[in-house]
């Protein structure tokens, strides 16, 4: 059950419609515009050089990230002294996710209602507002995100490549849900209670 | 990630594992904590819910979305005056 590879053309075009997003998803990882530019780039030109290796294997979404992430890695490992993560402000995250919690251990408030959440991510917008909310998370823990959730990197992989513990990664990450879901509280959920 | 454990899980550990469960194996106490406590806690099981949709909701981020409209001068804060 194989597929027909696409024409050269509808695959350059489904790749530039791609691309604005790819940049600003690598940017996050990077922090670095030309970076995330060239590693997006690479990875393109490396799907249009072997069309053949994804058609009716996997998706062209699957396949172009797939390589992205191999990109991603190769300009983290070249930057190499970038990689530390910097602890500066853990204390105040600590204090921060303290504070929604009692000191018995219970939640200060009952979280929202996300309602359905296949009707969510129907909403182009909502996905909009997620971005925003991505943007806004520290350098570091933005990156560990990103490269835990959307280029599925297992957290060995990560650790190794920004040279942390697992216990590190697994708090960096939990920190990083956190701010995410409080923003998507506020500037998603929240306008919508009883509407 | 060695956790201080009670006798009963509370919602503050339970988040935590919410969380590592979605980037390690948990243990099988780890586990039976963590389910228990979801029984009968609806504060945990909402976060829980919503671990779930942010996962789903990265995964399958749409390609395509354009870029948010550039803010005039900050940071991007969408609430600034």
């Amino acid at each position: 059950m194989t597929m027909e590879t696409p024409a050269p053309e509808t695959l350059h075009r489904q790749l530039e419609v791609m691309r604005p997003l790819l940049v600003r998803f690598a940017q996050l990882q990077l922090r670095n515009q030309a970076l995330a530019e060239d590693a997006v780039q690479d990875a393109l030109i490396a799907v249009l050089e072997k069309p053949e290796r994804f058609a009716g294997q996997s998706s062209l979404r699957t396949y172009v990230t797939g390589i992205l992430k191999f990109k991603i890695i190769d300009c983290l490992r070249a930057s190499g002294r970038e990689r530390q993560i910097d602890t500066a402000d853990d204390q105040s995250e600590d204090d921060a996710i303290d504070a929604l919690f009692l000191a018995d251990g219970h939640t200060r408030e009952q979280p929202l209602a996300w309602g359905r959440p296949d009707h969510t991510l129907e909403q182009k917008d909502f996905f909009r507002v997620l971005e925003i909310c991505l943007e806004k998370l520290p350098a570091k823990t933005a990156r560990i995100f990103m490269m835990r959730e959307w280029l599925e990197l297992e957290t060995e992989e990560i650790c190794k490549e920004l040279a942390i513990t697992s216990s590190n990664a697994w708090v960096l990450l939990y920190r990083a849900r956190m701010r995410l879901r409080e923003c998507l509280d506020l500037n998603w959920f929240g306008n919508r209670q009883g509407a | 990630m060695e956790h201080k454990t009670g006798l009963k899980p509370t919602c503050r550990e339970v988040h935590r594992l919410v969380s590592e469960g979605l980037d390690r194996e948990l243990s099988l106490v780890e586990r039976a904590r963590m389910r228990l406590h979801l029984m009968v806690c609806d504060a945990c099981t909402r976060f829980n819910g919503q671990m779930d949709l942010l996962r789903k909701a990265m995964r399958g981020f749409p390609l395509d979305l354009e870029a948010p409209p550039a803010p005039p001068h900050d940071s991007g804060d969408p609430h600034r005056h």
